[in-house]
């Protein structure tokens, strides 16, 4: 019996030792919490002798906060399968505090209850006021927060870190890289050495995951904690939730390419198409936008159109002006259009714009912007004006074949018995009536070709470069008497033309005749014939004269309009008809003192 | 033309052969004369 005593007590000798020898916290607790037995290391957090002392309770020494927690913890486990680690705060009373890890606890036999506790943050005073800052972060930013050694051991976490993570911070403390997933473990240790090595704090964006597993967006700034020689000893981790950043960051990206998007598709629109679109804000006389459009129509760079925001005025033609003026001056609320003609090329040329403007009202309703879309209507109004020539021509055409067959008999008739008449008398009045009947005769022949219907048309194929020779050869002794000269440039390869030579060398010589008439003073008549790309032929006749104005050009061909003081305003009307019944277009360019353009374009076989 | 006598039309158009004076005009002379029947007058001559 004794000697199973003395076993006894050399074995409690040992543990004793041991215990004494031990780094963690070892209790004995009676069934109240009243601490039987403490080893050194909690002896040494005491600021009186142990030794002397009724037995006391352990909770004296736990915070308040964390009391009744403690207590159910520590007295009211099942066994030790169920108990889990859970943290409290420490205070000696004495100015010592600290947390406590409790790591594992069992019950004894007789229903005592021991437990192992680890001392993972001791601050006395000093220490407290130098390491307040880690308190400071780790409990007053709203972001998710916490304490880890080099090891990356969790000493302390924040209460936002328990609400975003869900772990209770009894189950992170004292624990490593719960919430870093796998496959990141590397790239977070790797930062965490930068902090150590570089004495710096570093942010990066990285993947964290809660309890529940779900990983999410976050950034993480860690930031190094010193000790007195300058070496980091802790860091503290902070941790941005991204994911309503990225969120949000996600969405603006969409937004910000939809929005680009439709910037893109509005300036296709407005950068490609033919109408002219303009933005003009009236309180600031200036254009906010102006499309390409305008710079190909007005043959002005963008900038000059900017910096001149009375270009469209300066440009209408000085007829059409004042209705412009009245029309832009008046204010409106709804969209209003307006037809006028502009001078184009420093008046060389005429065209004609179709405006339509649309007042925009700002939050105020005040109309301060104008949506300018104008369309270059030319060759619209040009087509408009070639109808109605046609339908003049046409009329004329139908009073014309009356005309023919009721007064060229007589005259006929007249002009005959004159002729015998002269012969006869010998009167000086004679030769002045028998010129003047030529002439109405000579009218009366150009009425009757244009009388002349379609279908009475004898066409054949011709070449069209000899139908001009032919011409060129007729019409030489009245160029050289005038001092003109008749240059020629054939295209060999010109295919044959369906035409009635008659009627289209009729067409080439009256166009030889005005080039003459325009050119007093002599000069050079250009003859050019031409394959288009579009598979036509084109006649062109250039001569060096004295041009016209744009509004003698816009009348050209109609009847009984004539430039000249013996024209009979038929010639070029008849050309006009006579191109026209062969499916051709027939096309004038001229400016004043530039000489004229004609260029004639027939459809080849 | 119908208003001419026979005889002034006659010598008219002889006149007209003779001065070569236009086509149309003699024409419409012979057409006058056909219409008149002395168109044959002219040719025995």
């Amino acid at each position: 019996m004794d000697e199973m005593c003395t076993e006894q007590m050399a074995a409690n000798e040992t543990a004793k030792w041991f215990a004494d020898k031990a780094k963690n916290i070892l209790l004995l607790l009676d069934e109240q919490g009243n601490i039987q037995y403490a080893n050194q290391a909690f002896k040494r957090l005491m600021p009186f002798s142990f030794e002397n002392c009724p037995k006391p309770s352990l909770f004296h020494f736990i915070h308040k906060e964390d009391r009744e927690e403690a207590v159910n913890r520590l007295l009211y486990f099942e066994d030790s399968a169920s108990f889990t680690p859970f943290l409290s705060g420490f205070s000696n009373g004495k100015g010592r505090e600290g947390q406590l890890l409790w790591q594992d606890a069992e019950r004894t036999a007789n229903g005592r209850i021991q437990v192992i506790a680890e001392l993972i943050e001791e601050k006395g005073e000093e220490e407290q006021k130098e390491d307040g800052w880690l308190h400071f972060v780790a409990h007053h930013t709203e972001d998710p927060g916490y304490i880890v050694d080099l090891r990356g051991k969790v000493l302390l976490v924040n209460a936002a870190f328990e609400q975003v993570f869900g772990w209770k911070k009894q189950e992170v403390i004292g624990r490593t890289a719960l919430l870093i997933p796998e496959e990141n473990h590397r790239e977070w240790q790797s930062r965490m050495d930068e902090v150590c090595d570089q004495r710096r704090q570093v942010t990066f964006q990285s993947v964290s995951k809660k309890k529940d597993g779900g990983a999410f967006p976050v950034a993480v700034t860690i930031c190094p904690a010193y000790e007195q020689d300058g070496d980091v000893y802790l860091c503290a981790v902070f941790i941005k939730d991204l994911t309503e950043c990225l969120e949000t960051k996600n969405l603006l990206e969409k937004q910000n390419k939809l929005i680009a998007e439709r910037e893109r598709l509005l300036l296709d629109i407005t950068e490609n198409i033919t109408e002219m679109i303009s933005l003009f804000d009236v309180q600031l006389n200036k254009f906010l936008y102006i499309s390409p459009s305008y710079v190909q129509f007005f043959n002005r760079k963008i900038e000059d159109l900017y910096h001149d925001p009375e270009f469209v005025l300066k440009n209408c033609h000085p007829e059409d002006l004042p209705k412009l003026v009245k029309f832009l001056s008046e204010p409106a609320a709804q969209a209003k259009e307006i037809e006028y003609r502009v001078l184009k090329d420093n008046g060389r040329e005429l065209g004609w714009i179709h405006m339509k403007i649309t007042p925009i009202a700002d939050e105020e309703g005040t109309m301060n912007r104008w949506i300018n879309i104008s369309r270059d209507i030319t060759e619209l109004k040009k087509k408009e004006l070639m109808i109605r020539k046609w339908d003049k021509l046409s009329a004329v055409g139908q009073l014309a074949a009356g005309i023919a067959h009721e007064v060229r008999n007589p005259l006929t008739s007249v002009k005959g018995f004159m002729q015998l008449l002269a012969q006869e008398t010998n009167n000086k009045y004679t030769d002045i009536i028998l010129s003047e009947l030529e002439r109405i005769e000579f009218i009366m022949n150009e009425f009757l070709i244009l009388a002349k219907p379609h279908q009475a048309i004898q066409r054949t194929l011709s070449n069209i470069n000899e139908v001009l020779q032919d011409v060129i050869e007729f019409m030489k002794p009245e160029a050289l008497l005038y001092g003109a000269a008749l240059h020629l440039d054939f295209d060999e390869t010109l295919p044959a033309v369906c035409c009635e030579p008659k009627q289209i060398k009729q067409v080439i010589i009256n166009l030889i005749k005005n080039a003459i008439d325009a050119m007093p003073s002599g000069g050079n008549i250009y003859l050019t014939t031409k394959l288009t790309d579009d598979n036509l032929a084109m006649i062109k006749v250039r001569d060096e004269g004295i041009g016209m104005s744009a509004e003698r050009l816009e009348r050209l061909g109609e009847p009984f309009y004539s430039n000249k003081e013996k024209g009979t305003g038929l010639g070029l009307m008849m050309c006009y008809k006579i191109i026209e019944n062969h499916q051709g277009t027939i096309h004038f360019t001229s400016r004043e003192g530039g000489g004229t353009t004609v260029r004639i374009l027939l459809p080849c076989s | 033309m119908h208003r001419i006598s026979d005889d002034v039309l006659l010598e008219a158009y002889a006149k007209a052969r003779k001065l070569d004076l236009s086509r149309d005009f003699i024409l419409l002379i012979e057409d006058e004369l056909k219409k008149r029947a002395l168109y044959f007058q002219v040719q025995a001559h």
